[in-house]
């Protein structure tokens, strides 16, 4: 890291010039950089209005996620409407190449899938099943690496409804019901588990570090939280995050600062919050008309499994945030089938039209670039103003 | 020069000086390229702030002053607690922007800062002979410090005559408490000066990396690369300000027109 100080000796070894100092405010430039990118916009604007690339769906309500290099997509389909055994689909962003996994072919009778993680390079895929089971496969030899079953097991319930992998691939978060367990990648053994009075878990982030790990849970504590960060190096006190305002938290992100979170609630509201003292920052709403969505939602929606609405009509998981590489942009995708790309200050920059729920967003690791996963197994690939 | 008096084996000796000698004329002459590239990126960067904030800066704060006078008549027609925060608030940003346009403004207008080959190549040989670390000793480094921060100011000023004058000064300046040769005869003199250089080279480089991860930095290089395709991004830029600038004029207005109550 860049040491934000200069050095004393460096003063003395040529003296500055007063005048050689940059001294208009940052927020003045930073102004400048947003009018720039709206007024570059206006021009361009049919560049990005179109995706670059996209994978055509699988018709079925999915489960989508994207490696970290930004190189692959994983598909497949969620909870009943995928039916048993649904095969995993990892399309290559890059060469649009399908390699399509059928845990049938391997005569493993699996439950229905519930959750689905890709490692940062793509290489590995982990699916989670309502049984409890997770199991993990190797993309290139096309076979299956781990098979966890039953794993997630509890006295409260069992699926495995979501599944991160961490940035170094050495480690994978599971939850489900009542706990979070950091699990070894290779053995699949527990190596921390994280039980509280909080009930349900339903979201998770780590990171670019790998040294935090964000849950969302389903029940509020007493105070009204609903999120907690654990420090996954250091004291393993977690810190817990939400208010009054919030009902539901359906989808968290870590800023690459490790200062900042970023939720996305069922009130279709981002918000960005202090890391650090578990305060909001600020706050905006990702949808325009928060009226306009349950319309949408029954107009363009496949038909949902029932069983997997809880309240306030949210589907665990099936919205998502993201933050840029450099920290300066968000992305936001939601029922309202768009995918908004924003400022950190919260103005919106462009929004991405989709033809049905937006469930999966990222930024491409160079953030120049977006993909966006939606509820039909749709895969899209953005150029971002 | 052969300095075989003390080391037992004089050949070694030599050829290890002579390696040296290699690297410090290297390092010397990347240390005058890094030099000038550090002073360029800081006068390019410097000379487009100031045309930005003449550019679009004043406009911002006409914008900013149009929003006081806005959040003042909010709160003259609903006299309350939160219209009141609004105005001290828009009067603050009022202000602040403005003091940072004129200071700007204040410090004259330049055209870029496009420097000539015979500039830089100029800038080079200073800064190659009369780097400060180039020094061997402390009266030595004080003086080159001087001339290299005089350097900078002329290379900034395009003023190649100061230049010139920085050379001229040093060839005939005082050898009674300068050493006049300025190259290390003694191999732990030159290994000093080797140390001092990398370390230098390390610190310009830090001190790039940061100018370029500036947000000047990046607003600066898409208007360049906006001037590539044939628009001129900051006159776009002062458009799309004035449009909203005449908005906040007609609000105004008509604020300006409603009684209280």
């Amino acid at each position: 890291m860049i040491n934000d100080e200069d050095s004393p000796t460096d003063k003395a070894i040529i003296p500055e010039d007063t005048n050689r100092q940059l001294s208009l405010p940052s927020n003045m430039v930073n102004r400048g950089l947003e009018l720039a990118t709206r007024v570059e916009l206006q021009r361009n604007i049919q560049k990005y209005q179109k995706p670059i690339r996209y994978f055509a769906g699988i018709r079925v309500p999915s489960c989508i996620d994207f490696s970290r290099n930004g190189e692959f997509a994983a598909i497949t389909g969620y909870g009943g409407r995928g039916g048993e055994n649904p095969e995993l689909i990892i399309w290559n962003v890059i060469n649009e190449h399908t390699t399509i996994l059928s845990a049938k072919i391997h005569g493993l009778p699996l439950g229905y899938v519930f959750s689905v993680a890709l490692s940062s390079s793509g290489n590995t895929a982990l699916v989670g099943y309502d049984d409890g089971g997770i199991l993990g496969w190797d993309i290139r030899a096309k076979s299956i690496l781990h098979d966890f079953r039953g794993i997630t097991y509890n006295t409260y319930g069992e699926s495995a409804t979501c599944i991160v992998i961490s940035p170094t691939d050495q480690c994978f978060a599971e939850c489900a019901s009542y706990r979070v367990c950091l699990r070894d990648a290779k053995s699949g053994k527990e190596m921390q588990r994280f039980q509280g009075r909080i009930s349900c878990y339903n979201q998770m982030a780590f990171s670019n570090d790998g040294s935090k790990l964000l849950v969302a849970h389903v029940e509020q504590t007493e105070r009204g939280e609903l999120m907690t960060l654990i420090d996954l190096n250091g004291e393993l006190k977690p810190v817990l995050f939400g208010g009054d305002r919030i009902r539901d938290i359906t989808a968290v992100s870590i800023f690459p600062d490790n200062q900042k979170l970023l939720s996305l609630d069922s009130d279709g509201v981002i918000t960005v919050w202090n890391a650090t003292n578990s305060n909001e920052i600020l706050h905006w709403s990702h949808t325009k008309s928060p009226s306009d969505v349950n319309n949408i939602i029954s107009e363009k929606q496949p038909r949902e499994n029932v069983n997997l609405v809880t309240k306030n009509s949210i589907i665990w998981g099936l919205s998502s945030v993201a933050v840029s590489p450099d920290g300066n942009r968000i992305l936001s995708g939601g029922v309202d089938t768009y995918m908004r790309l924003w400022t950190l200050s919260g103005r919106e920059i462009f929004e991405f039209p989709h033809d049905t729920r937006v469930v999966k967003v990222a930024f491409s690791p160079d953030g120049r670039r977006a993909l966006s996963g939606c509820w039909d197994g749709s895969v899209y690939v953005w150029e971002l103003p | 020069m052969a300095h075989s008096d003390i080391v037992p084996d004089p050949h070694e000796a030599e050829n290890d000086f002579k390696n040296l000698e290699a690297e410090f004329d290297s390092l010397s002459r990347e240390l005058a390229e890094k030099e000038l590239e550090l002073a360029t990126l800081e006068n390019e960067l410097s000379v487009f702030e100031k045309i930005y904030a003449r550019a679009v800066g004043v406009l911002f704060a006409e914008l900013d002053d149009l929003d006081k006078e806005i959040a003042k008549e909010l709160f003259r027609l609903h006299p309350e607690e939160k219209y009141k925060a609004g105005f001290q608030t828009a009067e603050r940003k009022a202000r602040a922007s403005q003091d940072a346009v004129n200071e700007k403004l204040d410090q004259g207008e330049k055209k870029t800062f496009v420097p000539s080959e015979d500039l830089k190549n100029l800038f080079r040989k200073v800064a190659k002979t009369i780097h400060p670390d180039l020094a061997i000793n402390e009266e030595e480094r004080a003086y080159r410090t001087i001339l290299m921060a005089r350097a900078n100011t002329a290379y900034k000023n395009g003023d190649k005559e100061a230049l010139e004058q920085i050379l001229f000064e040093w060839d005939y300046r005082d050898e009674k408490s300068i050493l006049k040769e300025s190259r290390p005869d003694e191999l732990d003199q030159l290994e000093k000066k080797i140390l001092q250089i990398r370390l230098r080279l390390k610190e310009i480089e830090i001190k790039i990396v940061k100018l370029k991860n500036s947000e000047l930095f990046q607003l600066m290089i898409r208007v360049e690369q906006a001037e590539q395709q044939g628009h001129d991004l900051l006159t776009d830029m002062a458009k799309d300000i004035q449009r909203q600038i005449q908005d906040a004029k007609g609000l105004l207005n008509n604020l300006k027109q409603q009684e209280q109550g």
